[in-house]
């Protein structure tokens, strides 16, 4: 039950167009990526995405919505994708979420809390921890969460807004998870942090 | 661990639950989708627990007498011993931090 993403020696199952070969509105797609990211760190994921480019952009201005707007941290965020990774053992997407989380000032040891699941581990604000848990929850099983959940997190000072945001970076993580799995796109060239943690994890099963 | 390592044979599951030290059994099926939802939180809690904590899998379907034995009904079911005693359950979804209050309070009592 349940496997790590393909060896990286298995071809994607999609084209991923290189970044000198895009043209019309893939290229902006790649320009756009650059512009935001830095010179040549256009994403295998978003590669992927641009064989349907109209659809690739709305999805990179959503997610720049949700890493830019709401209340909640980057580090949060990205710690809860980091889980998620791990989660639906994406290889890529835990190097590309723990490289991204670094990059939100976590350490090495905050990362592994969020591939353990333990949001008390990362530096994060109660209110934030305990949303953690409830993303992981409404992620195993929506229909477990019950009011009395809703009222534990208001307690924290949850407001609606926190809920969208959070239930959003689920959906974020997991739409990138599936994508990813599902055309065996492997890890980019740019990412070297938590590369190849499938593997690992086969050696020491 | 990511994933859980699978009973299969009977004398290996009773050796395992007779073993000492505090035990999780994620009883699931092949098609249960929470099931694939809980396994890496039942992995990651016994895999943080520098060996406090061991964790195995089984299949409920394929083992429909151990299921019945310990009157699993639905899946998740999480059954948890200490010593080789049965001493807890849980059914449904629980995040790796519910996990480890759990076992925390059921194995301290």
């Amino acid at each position: 039950m349940g496997q790590w993403s393909r060896d990286a020696d298995t071809e994607p199952f999609i084209d991923l167009v290189p970044i000198e070969k895009a043209r019309g509105v893939r290229k902006e797609l790649y320009d756009e990526l650059e512009r935001v990211r830095g010179k040549g760190r256009v994403s295998n994921l978003f590669k992927a995405y641009a064989a349907f480019p109209e659809l690739a952009s709305a999805n990179f201005r959503r997610l720049m919505v949700l890493l830019t707007k709401g209340n909640l941290s980057v580090k949060f965020k990205e710690s809860l994708m980091t889980a998620l990774a791990e989660a639906n053992k994406c290889d890529y997407c835990v190097s590309f979420h723990a490289t991204a989380l670094r990059g939100a000032g976590a350490s090495d040891e905050e990362v592994k809390a969020a591939l353990e699941f333990d949001p008390d581990r990362i530096g994060l604000s109660d209110k934030e921890r305990a949303l953690f848990n409830y993303a992981l929850k409404a992620n195993g099983d929506p229909h477990s969460i019950a009011p009395a959940d809703i009222n534990a997190l208001r307690e924290k000072g949850v407001s609606d807004s926190d809920l969208i945001e959070t239930l959003e970076t689920v959906n974020t993580g997991n739409n990138f998870n599936l994508i990813n799995g599902a055309l065996n796109v492997g890890p980019d060239d740019f990412l070297s942090y938590m590369k190849g943690r499938g593997a690992s994890w086969k050696q020491s099963a | 661990m990511a994933t859980l390592s699978d009973l299969m044979q009977p004398d290996i599951l009773d050796a395992t639950i007779a073993s000492p030290g505090v035990l999780v059994l994620d009883v699931y099926t092949q098609t249960c989708v929470i099931c694939r939802r809980i396994e890496p939180m039942v992995a990651a809690v016994a895999a943080a627990s520098d060996g406090a904590i061991r964790a195995h899998k089984i299949d409920a379907e394929a083992h429909s007498d151990f299921a019945a034995k310990y009157d699993v009904r639905g899946v998740p079911t999480l059954l948890l011993f200490r010593d080789g005693q049965f001493i807890d359950r849980r059914s449904g979804f629980l995040t790796a931090n519910a996990m480890r209050e759990w076992i925390g309070a059921a194995a301290a009592d």
